[in-house]
Formats: structure tokens, sequence, C-alpha cells
């Protein structure tokens, strides 16, 4: 029977995740500025099957959904199962679905990566801490981008994955000397799986650990000097096959989203991918980076840094020294994954800070000429390389000392206990403890604190969706995260939908009596002035101001051509009279009906048509919907409105008929389902199939 | 170029003599080290400097570390 000395750590542990984690398992929302309340009545049921268009996106007038269909599957397709089919609140979905995975995955994950890779199990504990209670993954789960961490919670895993197939592949004397294919095509396809996994959950991720994998693989080659045949032959088989089966997962969105052949990101304008966002969004240094430190560390508040907190530098100090004990190291291998480790702390240290300096040229030049690089306009993600090599690296190196000092007779007390080792140990968890602090000490905010959204939210949810027809809200400044929202109702927010982030101009364009027209031409019906419950809207100084809200609420109560609704509390709601439909027409004479059958599919009557009779699609502009029956079709034109332009049909006959509005991307969303489920069934047909060969 | 510069320069010529990657790595550590009570203070210039030194002291040090190995 093992002594209670022996459980002392894996209590103290869990008693440390439960105290930074309290929030998470007890009742209350879990809310961040990225992870906003989802209402019942907001979730589209149709959507357990994916669609190419999102009308809740593209800042409330819909956009091409097909390139971030990714994360569909982990996402949406649970929440909507849940919540709409089953009727599970959403506290309990966001925790089952979310929080209490990623929490599950990273230790796991984390403890597997540092045993395989020969961290005692005593100091494994150690990797799962630092992998996640470090400040830049905390800062990420109480930011609420659990999606995001879930990603970096299995990316332990996925590395060791890449790690132990390459070392088999090593271990194989010549390429085709690969005798039990079997076991080539069961690691090929764990891998494909692993990466299409990742996938789903952030496709950023796979860039970061292919980075981590092709520098292990670079060094594989140069240690053991393999010839160019080989090389070849090696990345042709680590890679090449499981990116097939990748690819192959995934060509759901990855084909209608090549198919509509426009750059998503670019359309975003360039706040998204000029270099200029990517040096504004370089908030990290490197002694932030290094230090594994998160630059908002630990109030979170988007944009706010700090000065450096010197007590972080002890990480990489620790972390480095491993590379003190490389001559001692027996074991080929093991001095092989601490070189490899330290080289991915630095290269991640170097990616994090983006495009500070020291040469933060060459992060700029790598987001403008490397294929997929634009994807990290946040550098912040490539912290994730530094935590995985500190969560080997530090309890490599404390493992080392402490048995160094143990080794040192001279220093050791007699006693069992007062011992130097024991000491050092003592140091180092309460170094551990002060560094982290902020989480125990319950003084993080966003996911770390449970909050209650306020009742008026409640009642203007319950207004708005009772409303079958179609019509938007305008949120001023913008939409708040308790806001409603859903496919009939999208919101709206007036800065991004103005492109003015000066509350003072945005005022001042709503007062102008053009924008009456403008709000009506795009099916606005509501405008609304949030109430700022989380004190993140009407600031002054970063501070919530009460003033500030009220003098908005005074000035929007001016505009002429607005009359407020009463009786949503600190929720101002104003309507505006004569918002036009979904489909609308300039011309008064045409009758227009319509029926929504999904987000990519409308029918239309048309009463009274006269041939070039325009119709408005009240959605932004797109040219591949199309309005077609037996006998013409009409590709969508576009319809300017000064600002986001919308979609205009223009009739090529007079009379009544039947016109089907498509959004043609999503015959290649069709076509990519039955190859990605065909390709899902063939991948685990063929894993089960080998499995019981064996 | 600061006098900081000047002086850490010196150090990375002298140690790029001796190629020795335990005394990159050890120079490396000691920057900071030396770099906490810095940013302590708050002498930012300075600490910052360290830690770019550093960095490029620990990189070097993997660097010949790995070389050693292929050549061991």
């Amino acid at each position: 029977m093992k002594k209670i000395t022996y459980y002392v750590p894996y209590i103290f542990f869990i008693v440390l995740t439960l105290l930074a984690f309290k929030s998470w398992f007890s009742p209350g929302i879990l809310s961040g500025s990225d992870l906003n309340i989802v209402y019942k009545s907001s979730l589209d049921l149709e959507k357990l099957y994916p669609f190419a268009w999102d009308l809740k996106r593209g800042v409330g007038l819909g956009e091409i959904y097909a390139p971030f269909l990714w994360n569909y599957l982990t996402q949406w397709f649970p929440v909507n199962l849940l919540s709409g089919y089953l009727g599970t609140k959403w506290t309990i979905i966001q925790r089952i679905l979310f929080f209490y995975p990623y929490l599950a995955v990273a230790l796991v994950s984390s403890s597997y990566l540092a045993g395989k890779i020969g961290i005692s199990k005593k100091y494994t504990l150690l990797s799962s801490g630092i992998f996640i209670l470090n400040p830049y993954v905390l800062m990420l789960v109480g930011g609420g981008q659990i999606i995001v961490a879930l990603a970096y919670a299995i990316a332990p895993f996925i590395l060791w994955r890449f790690i132990s197939f390459i070392n088999f592949i090593n271990e194989q004397k010549e390429v085709a000397a690969i005798k039990n294919i079997s076991i080539y095509v069961s690691y090929t396809i764990l891998l494909g799986i692993a990466f299409s996994v990742l996938g789903l959950m952030d496709i950023r991720f796979i860039f970061v650990i292919l980075v981590g994998m092709l520098l292990y693989l670079f060094l594989q080659l140069i240690l053991y000097r393999i010839s160019v045949l080989k090389i070849s032959s090696i990345i042709g088989l680590v890679l090449l096959l499981p990116g097939l089966i990748t690819v192959l997962l995934h060509v759901f969105w990855l084909l209608p989203t090549l198919m509509h052949g426009e750059n998503s990101i670019g359309n975003l304008g360039t706040a998204y991918s000029s270099a200029d966002a990517v040096k504004f969004f370089s908030f990290a240094r490197l002694e932030n980076t290094i230090s594994l430190l998160h630059p908002n560390w630990p109030e979170n508040i988007f944009g706010k840094t700090y000065f450096m907190r010197a007590e972080f530098l002890i990480l990489p100090i620790l972390a480095y020294s491993s590379l003190l004990f490389i001559p001692k190291i027996k074991v080929q291998k093991t001095k092989n994954y601490i070189l490899f480790f330290s080289l991915l702390g630095l290269i991640g240290a170097f990616l994090a800070k983006g495009a500070n300096e020291p040469l933060g040229i060459i992060y700029l030049w790598m987001f403008e000429h490397v294929p997929g690089f634009n994807m990290f306009r946040d550098s912040t993600k490539w912290y994730t390389l530094v935590a995985l090599s500190y969560s080997i690296l530090i309890p490599y190196s404390i493992s080392k000392i402490y048995n160094w000092l143990e080794s040192k007779n001279k220093f050791t007390f007699k006693s069992k206990f007062f011992s130097l080792q024991n000491l050092f140990i003592l140091l180092l968890t309460s170094y551990f403890l002060l560094l982290i602090s902020p989480a125990l000490l319950g003084q993080l905010g966003g996911t770390f604190k449970t909050t209650s959204v306020p009742a008026e939210y409640f009642r203007l949810e319950k207004y708005i969706s009772n409303q079958s027809e179609f019509s938007r809200t305008l949120w001023i400044p913008t939409v708040q995260r308790f806001g409603y929202y859903s496919s009939n109702h999208p919101a709206v927010s007036a800065q991004d939908y103005f492109k003015l982030y000066d509350q003072k101009i945005l005022l001042k364009e709503l007062s102008k009596n053009e924008t009456e027209e403008l709000l009506q031409h795009a099916s606005i019906k509501y405008i609304i002035v949030p109430f700022d419950s989380e004190g993140e809207i009407f600031l002054e100084d970063r501070e919530y101001s009460e003033d500030k809200y009220t003098e908005f609420v005074d000035q929007v109560n001016e505009i002429s051509w607005l009359s407020e609704i009463e009786g949503f509390g600190n929720i101002k709601v104003f309507e505006l009279s004569n918002s036009k439909d979904h489909f609308w027409s300039p011309e008064e004479d045409l009758g227009i009906k319509y029926e929504y059958i999904n987000p990519v599919t409308y029918k239309m009557n048309i009463a009274d048509g006269e041939k070039g009779d325009q119709i408005v699609f009240a959605e932004s502009f797109d040219d591949k919907w199309v309005a077609s029956n037996s006998d013409f079709i009409i590709q969508s034109s576009e319809y300017e409105t000064g600002l986001i332009s919308l979609n205009s049909f223009t009739l090529p006959a007079d009379g009544d008929y039947e016109l089907e509005v498509y959004y043609e991307p999503q015959k290649w969303v069709d076509i990519g389902v039955v190859i990605s489920t065909a390709s899902i069934i063939i991948v685990f047909g063929s894993l089960i199939y080998l499995k019981f060969k064996k | 170029m600061k006098p900081q510069d000047i002086v850490l320069i010196i150090i990375l010529t002298f140690l790029t003599w001796k190629k020795n990657p335990k005394y990159f790595l050890l120079s490396g550590l000691s920057l900071y080290s030396l770099a906490i009570p810095l940013f302590y203070f708050q002498i930012f210039f300075t600490a910052e400097r360290l830690i770019w030194y550093g960095f490029l002291f620990l990189l070097i040090s993997v660097i010949i570390f790995i070389v050693d190995e292929t050549k061991g």
C-alpha cells in the first residue's frame, strides 16, 4: 500500500486546479468578451446541417460562412443539438461541451506528452500545471476563447503522435523495409484524424503544430544524417498521407471556400489583413513571450499591457537550464528531445512577439508571403509552442536539480524532510503559487467569475424573438455580449456598420436624415442602446462611465425619426418606422411574397412583375446569389446603399411567377459533405479493420 | 549603438571565438538573471537589451549543441 505522502502532490494539484477554476464548478453563466450567451430562441434548428451563408455574420448583414464552417462540428452542431432539440440550459451546455472537456483534455494530453518524453511520473503533474495554469492560457479561457483553448489542449497529444511516427520510421533501416504496413497505415490514419480534429477546433493550430512537427523532422534529419532519398520518402510518408486524410475530412468547407474564389480574410478589409493590423495586434514583447507571460495578465483588458513582471523571468531560466545537463544525458533520444523542446520554445517566443523588435520585420514578411500565415494577425497563438516547450523543459530541469541536490550528501541534513532538495521544491512551489496568485485569489475576470444576465435582456429577447417577420436590430455603439440576435433578427453593430469607432462621430452620422432611409433599406427595425452591465462599452479611461451612457442615450432621444419603446429598463429600444422587409422592391406595384427555407434558400412569388423591375434582397452583396425558375436564371447584381451594398435581381419577364433564391456555393458544401462523410467511414473502417487484423 | 550593445557584442565575439555551447548557455541564463532586478527597478531599456542578447545566446547555444551532436 502506498504511503499517504505519495498522494499529497496529487491532492495539492487537484485543490489548486479547483481553486483556479472554481467558477466553472459553480452555478451561473460563464461569459467573456469572446463568449456570448446563446439564447435557445437564437438557434437555427436547421443548423444541424452546414450552410455556406450565415445571416448573422458580416456585421449582421450576412456573409459567406463556408470559410468558417470548420468549427461547425465542434461548436454549432452540438450546441444546436443539445439546446434546440434536448432543451439543455446554456449554463450546462457551455460546461459539458467546452469547459470541462478543455480541462480534462489539457490535463491528460499534457501529462501524456510529458510521460512519453520520459519525464518521471511525479513530475508530469508539474507539466500539466505549467500547461493549464500559465498566464497565456488563463487569459485565453478567461476571455472566452474556449474553442481555441480546446485546440491548445489537444496540441501535446498531436505533437506526440507525430514524434512517435517519426521515431517509428527512423527506427526502420530503409523506408522500403517498413514490413508491417498495417502499423504504418495505422500511424498515418491516426495522425490524419488528429490533424482533422485540431482543424475542427481552430484551423490555425494546424499551422502552429506543423511548425513543431517540421522542426522535429528537421532535427531528426540532421542528427541522423539521413539521405536525400529517405528525406523525401519520410516527408511523403509523414506529411502527405495524413495531410490527404485531413483535406478529405475537411473538404465540406474547403471545397466551397476554394470554389468561391475569394480571399475570405482579405474581404474583411485592411483591418484584418494588413501589416499595420499585425503591428497593432503585436502586444507581447520578447520579455513577455520568453517568460510565458501574457501581456494582458491579469486584467485581460484588450490592448492594456503592463510593465514586465520580473519574477516571470525565472521561468525561462529554469527551462533552458535543462541544456546544462545535455553533456551528461546518456540516452540519445532524451538528448534530442531536450534540444528539440529548447529550440521550439525559442522559436515560439520569437513568433509570439509578432512585429515587435528584435527583427519584427521577419514576422511581417512571413505574414505577407508565407501561405496561411495571414491567419496570424494576432501573434499570441504562438505562445502555444512556448507552453509546450516549458511543460517539458521546466519539469526536466527541476527533476535534475532535485536529483543533483539529493546526490550531494554534504548538503543534506540528517532529517528526512528538512533536506536541501525538499527546501528547493518548497521554494519552487511558493514561487509558482506567487506567479498564479491572481488566479487562485479569484482576481481574474471573464469566465473566472460567474455572471447573471440582467432581466431586461431576457425581456428584449422575448419581445424580438416573438416577431415572426424578418428584421434587424442596430446596436449603438455596438452589440453587448448579452444582446439577442438570430438568423431572423440579426444584430448589427453600428460602429462596424458605419466604420466609425468614435462614439461622438457615430452619433452625428446617425442623426443625419439620410441615415433613416439607409437603415430602412437594410431592414433595420430597432435601434438599441445597450445596458452596459459588464462595463465594456461606455468607457472613460478604460473604466465604465455612467455619465457617458446617459449622455449617449440623451443624444439618441433627440433623433426625430426614432420613437422609444418603453419597458426594457436600462436597455433603450427605439423603433424605426417603415423599415423594409428582407425582400423588397423600389417599384411600389410589384407584389413580393417569400418564404424562408434555410439560410441559403428562399421561395418567392412575384405578382404583377414587369420586365426590368428590381427586387432587393437585403443581405450583403455576393454575386453567387441567384434567383431562378425553370425559364430563367438571374444573377445578383450590386445594389449600392452608400455603405454595405445589397443584392438585387432584375426581373427578365412580365407576369406572375415563382422564383427560388439560392446561394450557389451551397452545392459545393453538399458535395463536400458527401466526400467528408464517405472519408470518415473509410478512415474509421480502416482503423477497425487494422485493429482486428492484428 | 548604446554602451550596453557594445559590451554585449564584445561578449558575443568572445563566446563565438570560444565556440563552447555551455558558455553561451551560461551567459544567456546570466543575462536573464541580470534582467530581473533591472525590470524590477523599471530600467527597461537595458533590461530589454539583456533579454534580446540572452535570447541570441540561448539560440546559438542550442545550435552549437545540435551541431556537436551531428559530429558525435
